[in-house]
């Protein structure tokens, strides 16, 4: 049997009209991407809309990280026509809701233990490259000083953020 | 009668102070305010959306309200001009719904159009980029709904903001007087126990951390926190007895024991348009 999958394109100015800045109209976005999620890949057109809002945003697509990976979001949903800032916007709230999504699934282990792992690891083996700036039971989050690329580990997996270009989220099983 | 006497600098960094008095008026049993500002020689975004919610809240419970202007004739002509005098008027809330002044105003709900407009007037005063002005938007879109879904407050919100173009940055002032921000925090079952309202403060600007049960919230202050850190600006939020400063590379707490209570919720930011 062959699956086909479908794209299927979503228009913000459709969906939303003139509103597109609280929490309730993102949400007709979202609900719209979830309708269609199954049948493949979804396009959101922005029509170059400004947005600047996070609760929008939040609602509308970051949200979807909390039940799927961001790499999964980011594949899955794709944003065009979007404003240069509101793309940073959306990779940075992906970020969080996944870390946020990471640390929700996780155990929570001794931080001695968990960073004593870690080191053995070599996750983070140059501290020269590397800064840890966030350390919570069972996350670390690490800001990589040569790349920029922002870093979420836990025992549920790790997401990583690119900090140049065009950003975007990957996400894999760590095996333990 | 009663006489609020206030202080000669009306900022954030007086909140203290500010609030004791702003407090005296709202908790008074007395029937008649007088809201004394002959001291009084610069006024913050601050300083004014805390005045005008305390003197709105007051009116509201039925006391009669006056003030003494302040002596120093540059204060009092900014005051006019920003529509305070407004608030005294007999039918004050109806003009303070017409005032075409962008910079002190009331709102029960978002108003996309007025940030539009407050973002036309203050790149008249400071040259703003797309960024700045997105970052702008994004602030004030939060806030307001923050106000709009946790306030809980029956009479809206104000909002104040003014640029220094000297200085070169601009303070946006939000004040509501309903329901505080560590009120909220303590219905959260791991927050119950917490007595330091201003450690509650830093808890509500880490992501995810939300007092919404209909759906994922959590993310307006952290991200005005994180943006504003990047662009080397300031927030300062009080609520009840907290008072936390977020400055680029610290954060500063004020001990609860010291801080004055305010029954609500006023934020204070300073932002460094093209840093």
């Amino acid at each position: 049997m062959v699956e086909t999958t479908m794209e299927t394109t979503l228009n913000v100015k459709d969906i939303c009209g003139t509103r597109h800045v609280t929490r309730d109209d993102g949400a007709r976005v979202n609900e719209r991407i979830r309708k269609v999620w199954d049948r493949g890949p979804v396009v959101v057109d922005f029509g170059n809309l400004k947005i600047a809002s996070v609760s929008f945003i939040d609602q509308a697509i970051g949200v979807l990280a909390l039940d799927h990976d961001a790499a999964e979001v980011r594949d899955h949903v794709r944003c065009v026509n979007i404003d240069p800032f509101d793309e940073q916007l959306l990779d940075d709230i992906l970020i969080s809701r996944s870390r946020q999504r990471v640390r929700s699934k996780a155990p929570k282990p001794r931080p001695s233990r968990l960073l004593g792992a870690r080191g053995r690891q070599g996750a983070f083996t140059s501290k020269s490259s590397t800064m840890v700036f966030a350390k919570k039971a069972g996350t670390m989050v690490a800001r990589d000083a040569r790349t920029g690329s922002f870093t979420v580990k836990s025992k549920g997996g790790t997401a990583t953020k690119r900090a140049r270009g065009r950003s975007s989220s990957s996400a894999r099983k760590t095996a333990r | 009668m009663m006489n609020l006497e206030f202080p000669k600098l009306m900022s954030v960094g007086w909140s203290n102070r500010l609030i004791g008095t702003c407090s005296e008026g709202i908790d008074s049993e007395d029937g008649q305010l007088v809201f004394d500002l002959r001291r009084v020689e610069f006024l913050a975004p601050f300083g004014v959306t805390m005045l005008a919610a305390t003197v709105l809240e007051c009116l509201r419970q039925g006391k009669a309200c006056s003030y003494r202007p302040p002596e120093s004739e540059d204060t009092r002509k900014w005051m006019a001009r920003i529509g305070f005098d407004a608030l005294f008027l007999p039918n004050a809330e109806a003009a303070l719904r017409t005032s075409s002044s962008v910079e002190l105003r009331r709102f029960t709900d978002i108003d996309p159009n007025y940030v539009e407009n407050l973002i036309e007037v203050m790149d008249h005063h400071l040259t703003l980029g797309d960024e700045d002005r997105a970052q702008i938007t994004m602030y004030l879109v939060e806030l307001m709904q923050n106000a709009k879904d946790h306030a809980h407050s029956d009479m809206g919100y104000f909002v104040c903001a003014q640029a220094y173009p000297k200085a070169g940055n601009l303070r946006i002032s939000f004040v509501d007087v309903g329901k505080g921000i560590p009120t909220k925090l303590r219905t959260l079952k791991r927050y119950k126990q917490t007595r330091d309202d201003s450690h509650l403060l830093v808890q509500a600007t880490h992501a995810g951390v939300t007092t919404r049960e209909d759906r994922p919230g959590g993310m307006g202050l952290t991200f005005i926190r994180r943006y504003l850190r990047r662009s080397e600006g300031t927030l300062t939020l009080l609520s009840e007895k907290g008072k936390v400063a977020f400055q680029p590379k610290k954060i500063v707490q004020a001990p609860w024991k010291r801080v004055q209570r305010f029954p609500g919720t006023a934020v204070d930011i300073v932002m460094r348009p093209g840093d």
